[in-house]
């Protein structure tokens, strides 16, 4: 079985905006049977091993994407409901072209 | 300062006068749970530290804010939710520059992050919903609404 991709969401204390975020990206990915990508969350300041991992950043915090060498996006939207809809499909483009499906 | 829990105890409403300052407010808030042995000492600093460098701010169905600082300043997994008169500025999470006006906070005094998973979900889902959130802002029976949706994750 092919190893699965990570997505990686980033807050300051890597337990609460994470999690609500953790939380909107599962069932996205449950509800359209994306099944080869893990979800893992962590704080920004012991983040540095997990982002060598990450196929894909999700983040409640401002990235400077520069300094990263995988996509970013603003996680903020999924806890706040306002623009949920356009950055779940922003993720979702971001998995297609990963995996190579467009 | 108007003050309700829920029936499990750890959820406590208060209902603030607000328009001061975002910073003013955590420290109200903090002292709040500091004297109730709800959150540790040193957790007014810390909650304004972390604000500071990384906001809580959304938008939402209202203006919401979700404080927190590390999880050692926990002494009681709680929830702190404040309704203020009068809005409070807060900056906006993932921004450098743009503010939004509060008129709820919820200051989460939590643990592990696998037990809460669930509470945080619930709190995301609160937040966006217009009924709910003016439910909470208006109505006397609100603890009760909190008791229901929140108390069991936090027992």
């Amino acid at each position: 079985m092919k190893e699965k991709r990570t997505l990686l969401i980033m807050c300051a204390m890597g337990y609460a905006t994470s999690t609500m975020i953790k939380k909107a990206i599962s069932d996205y990915l449950n509800l359209h049977n994306i099944d080869n990508w893990k979800i893992e969350t962590t704080a920004l300041n012991m983040s540095r091993e997990l982002v060598g991992h990450a196929d894909l950043i999700v983040s409640s915090l401002e990235l400077a994407a520069d300094e990263y060498q995988v996509p970013i996006v603003n996680g903020v939207p999924l806890i706040s409901g306002i623009g949920q809809e356009e950055i779940l499909k922003e993720i979702h483009e971001h998995i297609r072209r990963i995996d190579g499906l467009v | 300062m108007k003050v309700q829990k829920s029936k499990g105890g750890c959820i406590h409403l208060l209902q603030l006068a607000g328009g001061g300052t975002w910073s003013e407010l955590l420290t109200e808030i903090g002292e709040y749970a500091e004297v109730r042995e709800l959150g540790k000492k040193g957790l007014i600093k810390a909650l304004i530290e972390r604000e500071t460098d990384y906001p809580t701010g959304l938008k939402a169905a209202v203006g919401v804010a979700i404080p927190h600082a590390e999880q050692v300043y926990t002494e009681v997994v709680s929830m702190v939710v404040v309704t203020l008169d009068e809005p409070v500025m807060f900056r906006q999470m993932g921004s450098s520059t743009l503010d939004v006006p509060v008129k709820v906070v919820f200051l989460l005094l939590l643990q592990s992050s696998a037990r809460h998973l669930d509470l945080l979900g619930a709190i995301s889902r609160l937040i966006q919903k217009k009924d709910g959130m003016m439910r909470l802002i208006n109505d006397d029976l609100a603890i009760d609404m909190l008791s229901a949706d929140f108390d069991e994750y936090l027992m």
